[in-house]
């Protein structure tokens, strides 16, 4: 079952590479990098200690965990014109970090950081409503569907605004229905990669520049 | 216990899958009614410069109207009746001032023809239409006028050279009117990105301070420019003259 998360993530990092000459001088260019960077670290690392040595791999979806984010926060600082909104954004990384670490020395290193990971992705959704909100005042909304940033933004809004209660109630979740907790989490993915790709295919190289 | 963990997880999914579908609605209904309302305010925005062009287009000509009938009853009509003057005491030996005084004003009306042609308001060349109005500033005595180009010449827009050509037109008329000038100067500069114009007489001027409520003709002109895009500066001193420069990017 958690094949298919692999499969997806391998997908959108062969699109995102497939049409880099689209967006290549955008801030959406170390996408391509970045999904390149969570297959690999999913797959080959997660997947090979996690199922073929038997060792623990928690640790390493903690750290993993901690780049996506900073690598997302950075995206919208990147993005974001305003400047008290990009200070906003500055100003919640440097929580996120500091949340986090505390995580890593308090948190048993066998459990995953379900409260940072819900924090980040608090952040996250208010990153996402701020680059809306920036995005509604300006001319950029007319070719709305051609800009890659908007796909990625509504990945980013709906994965995370399904996430968040998710994560709340995770451990209920598994140990009621295992199955359920499965199918949404694939749901919240194929949702996640959906949009990534249509956003790497239906965008325009011309809405594309920074 | 187990029956109840199985039924909140479901509850849970449904809010879930509502919660989404909900943002998913809101997403496309905010972001759709931001775009119409764009696109209808881009459309009024055509729209608006589309009736100035047109009212613009209205003034030039009107103007040259009045130039027109100004022209023939005080420059053509004044010849003529001279004429007829020197005709009535004609003798051999002034026949020739006569036969002077018909050809001044034949070529009178044929400068005069020149300024009539529609074509010439309707597809107006910046350039021609300017040294047109200096040559007959000039012709007419009114003012010493002036036209320098610097810079080789580049088409620009029609509709931009309309709305051009009617601020410099303002700005002529209210010298000739009001300033008591005895020179007036235009510079059009053309550069690879810009066209600088820049129109000066040596009249009374005006002191930009005590204008405060700019006069509309001031006022017009400024609209005027922001219209095209273009930039719109006076700079006036009392008794020193006054200056219009015109930024316009090409």
């Amino acid at each position: 079952m958690n094949h298919i998360i692999h499969v997806l993530e391998f997908l959108t990092a062969i699109l995102a590479t497939f049409y880099y000459q689209k967006y290549r001088n955008s801030s959406e260019k170390y996408f391509m990098r970045f999904l390149w960077f969570v297959f690999i670290l999913d797959f080959i690392i997660g997947g090979y200690i996690g199922l073929i040595l038997k060792t623990d791999n928690v640790w390493l979806y903690n750290i993993y965990i901690l780049i996506s984010y900073l690598f997302y926060f950075s995206w919208y600082y990147k993005i974001l014109k305003n400047k008290p909104l990009k200070q906003t954004t500055l100003v919640f990384t440097f929580f996120f970090i500091i949340f986090d670490f505390y995580s890593f020395i308090v948190e048993d290193p066998k459990e995953h950081h379900i409260n940072a990971f819900i924090f980040g992705a608090v952040i996250n959704l208010i990153c996402t409503i701020m680059f809306f909100y920036e995005l509604l005042s300006s001319k950029k909304i007319i070719n709305l569907e051609c800009t890659l940033s908007f796909w990625i933004a509504t990945a980013l809004l709906l994965f995370n605004i399904g996430m968040i209660p998710f994560m709340i109630y995770t451990e209920t979740l598994i140990r009621s229905d295992q199955k359920l907790y499965n199918i949404i989490l694939i749901s919240l993915n194929v949702i996640l990669y959906t949009c990534y790709s249509i956003g790497f295919i239906w965008s325009k190289k011309e809405y594309n520049q920074h | 216990m187990e029956q109840e963990g199985v039924q909140s997880a479901l509850i849970f999914t449904s809010l879930l899958i509502l919660l989404m579908a909900f943002t998913v609605i809101i997403l496309f209904v905010v972001f759709q009614n931001r775009k119409n309302r764009l696109l209808k305010e881009q459309k009024e925005t055509k729209k608006r410069f589309e009736r100035e062009i047109a009212e613009t287009q209205i003034e030039i000509r009107e103007e040259t109207l009045r130039n027109i009938s100004w022209e023939l009853h005080d420059n053509i009509g004044q010849l003529l009746t001279l004429a007829k003057i020197q005709l009535q005491s004609a003798s051999a030996n002034n026949l020739k001032e006569v036969s002077e005084t018909i050809s001044k004003g034949l070529n009178e009306v044929r400068s005069l023809s020149k300024l009539i042609n529609p074509e010439a308001i309707k597809n107006i060349n910046l350039k021609e239409a300017v040294q047109l109005e200096i040559d007959r500033f000039n012709r007419l005595n009114f003012i010493d006028a002036s036209l320098k180009v610097i810079g080789s010449e580049i088409q620009i827009d029609k509709k931009s050279s309309i709305i051009i050509f009617r601020m410099l037109q303002e700005f002529f008329s209210n010298t000739i009117k009001h300033s008591k000038a005895t020179k007036l100067k235009v510079v059009l500069e053309y550069t690879a990105d810009q066209l600088l114009i820049s129109v000066s007489d040596n009249g009374i001027g005006f002191s930009i301070s005590k204008n405060t409520n700019k006069g509309i003709g001031l006022q017009n002109i400024e609209n005027r420019a922001n219209l095209i895009g273009a930039k719109a500066l006076f700079l006036s001193e009392q008794n020193k003259g006054t200056t219009l420069n015109i930024q316009y990017k090409l």
